[in-house]
């Protein structure tokens, strides 16, 4: 028994390099043999889907989206909802915000477009008319307040993203006049951005939100799940693969995710419960001999 | 007189009069006048932030500079480096022929180089918080014993094979998340909105100021 212990602190103590290296082979296994494990839909996702599913024609959707180096866990969940968004009769406002709307414009509206299933729906929209990309408005938190108070203001001679034209000229900056014309706001992201988001625009306008969320950020929002703040979560990565599920439309990033996810887990799980037994049983044995 | 004015009472009047305007503002906003004096203060607020962008390209290049200057060392290679990428990726924005931000060029410099370098900067964090959290759960005490079990649960309730392996385990992760999790997560908020909102009051009527006038420090 004693030996066995010794050889589980060895593990413990090794060279953190090799814990790369059991990382590295947890990440890469599933993507040469994909496991391919069954996805169940939970109830939060299922609630965004039937949200967006029952908008009703000519809806007005503000959308914020992060971009960059949290792209993987929440991308492929931005993405189905856009798709999602784009194949219902509704217009769609995307905030500018950050480097978003160079990625939305450069890496989104192409994947959008090349899809089978939702591609012929995003060729039909009219920029300006059904959807409008707006420029960056500095100001973080004050800009949206602003935005939501009068849009008409905020954006008075500014250009769009793309630089067609002034965005007050565009058709659909009627249909987005304050936060009282939006129908659901649709943000994606995490902590404190999305709950300040929520306190100015729930909290004042009563919009509805629709979040994908990061997986770390997911519990807190939880909370306003429950007192009907949101009407929909996505949980990270596994959240998006069951929203490309909802859709019809898996890809690489969402559903093949989830293998990786499931191996990184179960190597977790193994530490932790390899790693605590020797703490467990000394512990034990150390009781016992206070008792004798 | 004019000294204290600016000096002190000056900043406390307008923290007071742009926050009882920004409060009336959020709390009442179907009037019509405080909706127009809010976004009128946002609208300030927007454009004193765009200004700011100027005093950090200014302090960005004033800080490099010295850096370069001096040859400090092992940091005025990284210094003329970031100066120099800098410039290249403003003219990158800004060449002709094309809507700003649209050239080739800009794009591929994003796509291919910002874009990968981000996202690698993430996976190498990613290896570190699983070897950090192998080596930090350990069931010493009671407590740590439920936060490594509710962190079991949880992870497999994010997984597709805990689901595989037993229905309780997602059952018993949301529960968790559900119940004692959220519990806890609304005492902290609901205990830090308090706070906030008291140390708001305090500073709109001037009893803080060390926020704003260096008081205290």
């Amino acid at each position: 028994m004693s030996k066995v212990l010794e050889v589980i602190d060895k593990i413990e103590h090794m060279d953190r390099r090799l814990w790369g290296i059991f990382v590295l082979f947890t990440v890469c296994f599933p993507m040469v043999f994909p496991l391919g494990l069954p996805l169940k839909v939970t109830w939060e996702t299922q609630m965004f889907y039937d949200y967006v599913q029952k908008l009703p024609d000519g809806a007005n959707i503000v959308v914020k989206t992060a971009a960059g180096t949290l792209w993987s866990e929440h991308g492929p969940g931005q993405l189905a909802v856009l798709k999602h968004f784009f194949s219902k009769n509704v217009r769609i406002l995307f905030w500018g915000g950050e480097q978003i709307a160079q990625f939305l414009v450069n890496t989104y509206f192409p994947m959008i477009e090349a899809s089978p299933k939702y591609g012929p729906y995003f060729k039909q929209k009219v920029y300006g008319v059904d959807y409008l990309v707006l420029p960056y408005m500095p100001g973080g938190l004050n800009a949206q307040v602003a935005f939501a108070g009068n849009a008409f203001q905020l954006f008075a001679g500014t250009k769009d993203y793309l630089g067609i034209g002034f965005v007050n000229d565009f058709p659909i900056m009627q249909h987005f006049k304050t936060a009282y014309d939006w129908t659901v706001y649709f943000v994606n992201g995490g902590e404190p951005a999305v709950t300040t988001e929520m306190q100015i625009y729930t909290t004042t306008y009563h919009v509805p939100f629709l979040v994908s969320a990061l997986s770390s950020n997911y519990m807190l929002y939880h909370m306003y799940l429950q007192s009907g703040q949101f009407v929909g979560i996505q949980n990270g990565m596994r959240g998006g693969a069951e929203y490309e599920k909802l859709i019809v439309e898996p890809t690489s990033a969402g559903a093949g995710g989830m293998d990786i996810l499931s191996l990184t887990y179960t190597f977790i799980w193994i530490t932790y419960l390899l790693f605590n037994v020797p703490l467990i049983i000394r512990k034990l044995n150390a009781r016992r001999g206070v008792k004798k | 007189m004019s000294t204290t004015l600016l000096g002190r009472k000056g900043p406390i009047v307008l923290v007071f009069v742009f926050a009882a305007v920004a409060f009336l503002g959020f709390f009442l906003p179907e009037i019509p006048q405080f909706e127009f004096t809010v976004s009128g203060t946002t609208n300030i607020m927007t454009t004193v932030v765009a200004f700011t962008f100027f005093i950090a390209v200014i302090n960005f290049f004033a800080l490099n500079w010295r850096r370069t200057k001096r040859k400090e060392t092992g940091e005025w290679p990284y210094a003329v480096y970031s100066m120099v990428l800098f410039f290249v990726y403003v003219i990158l924005g800004l060449l002709p022929g094309y809507t700003i931000q649209q050239h080739p060029f800009f794009l591929s410099f994003y796509n291919l180089v910002h874009f990968p370098v981000a996202k690698a900067m993430l996976g190498i964090l990613a290896f570190n918080v699983i070897e950090g959290g192998i080596r930090a759960f350990r069931v010493r005490t009671f407590e740590a014993a439920c936060m490594v079990l509710s962190a079991m649960f949880v992870l497999y309730t994010t997984a597709p094979i805990g689901e595989m392996i037993s229905p309780l385990i997602p059952a018993i992760g949301n529960w968790t998340v559900s119940v004692p999790q959220l519990a806890g997560n609304r005492g902290v908020l609901i205990s830090f909105a308090i706070g906030a909102v008291a140390l708001t009051f305090r500073q709109m009527i001037g009893m803080e100021k060390a926020a704003y006038l260096g008081e205290g420090e």
